[in-house]
């Protein structure tokens, strides 16, 4: 299972949210890694991308909003954070879109977002929670 | 003078215990330990006041057990998957580095990856320049090679 307990931030709005990315990212490396023929996973791989393109860009939206309200001083920095991932995204979805879904390319993109969903995660997100914490603020 | 590997130590430590649950230590000395079978170097370009490269090589079963260790899933060979997302890991560490060289004042950026799947070279360019980090899952080589850009 990708999701840990450490990864909780004690705002259950966001953490939903992650959770929610975890599961579907987990099912999606399921399916990707399977023995199944190509064909029969790449249905999974749209499913995955159509999500990935609007959940993602709610989430962002929501964290970020939660970051103001807060008064994280990183926010600036955070919020490029997503911008830079959200256009990797986006480059991904050009390149499937023009080269068609090719293995090789969609277990790139799958071994990005995995490495980079727990990082943003673990690591990133969790100064969110260490600024609400310092203000001593109920989430 | 700018420590420039303790950047690169700081941040494989860091990165490796919030990601993978691992405690990294130093080998002491400058010795590079003996890998067995093929190893993943991951190389990452350094632009701005130094100019390099940082390689990082990683043993096949160390890589594998990395990516096996983040998915939860078990992973058996070095595929397009298993390549992707050690650079990605790289990437981080090394993003991460350079925001500690940023608190010496020193100002870089780093290039995407490249890897490439090889035997373990016999030579390294400047073992002082080489950090040998220990984890419970394998060994860790980072080889250090920046010098400081011409005015």
């Amino acid at each position: 299972m990708m999701w840990k307990d450490k990864y909780t931030l004690g705002v259950e709005m966001i953490d939903q949210q992650h959770m929610e990315l975890f599961e579907r990212v987990e099912s999606f490396l399921l399916v990707l890694r399977s023995k199944e023929p190509w064909e029969r996973k790449v249905e999974k791989v749209k499913e995955t991308l159509e999500f990935m393109k609007e959940y993602v860009v709610k989430h962002f939206h929501d964290e970020e909003c939660y970051q103001r309200k807060m008064g994280f001083p990183d926010c600036d920095r955070h919020c490029e954070i997503h911008a830079e991932f959200t256009a990797e995204v986006q480059g991904f979805v050009q390149l499937f879109e023009e080269q068609g879904y090719e293995e090789p390319l969609v277990q790139k993109f799958a071994g990005k977002l995995l490495a980079w969903l727990i990082n943003h995660v673990a690591a990133t997100d969790q100064k969110i929670a260490d600024h609400v914490h310092r203000l001593g603020v109920e989430a | 003078m700018t420590d420039l590997i303790h950047p690169f130590f700081k941040a494989t430590q860091e990165v490796f215990r919030l990601m993978l649950d691992l405690e990294i230590q130093q080998a002491p000395g400058t010795s590079v330990p003996d890998l067995h079978n093929k190893a993943v170097y991951v190389s990452i370009g350094i632009i701005g006041d130094l100019e390099g490269k940082i390689d990082y090589c990683f043993p096949e079963s160390m890589t594998l057990e990395i990516v096996r260790i983040l998915s939860g899933m078990e992973m058996s060979e070095l595929d397009d998957f298993v390549a992707s997302a050690i650079s990605e890991v790289v990437n981080i560490i090394s993003g991460n580095a350079m925001t500690g060289l940023f608190e010496s004042q020193v100002q870089c950026d780093i290039l995407p990856p490249s890897i490439e799947v090889a035997e373990l070279r016999s030579g390294w360019n400047d073992p002082a320049q080489v950090l040998t980090l220990e984890t419970s899952i394998g060994p860790l080589l980072v080889d250090v090679q920046l010098t400081k850009k011409a005015a």
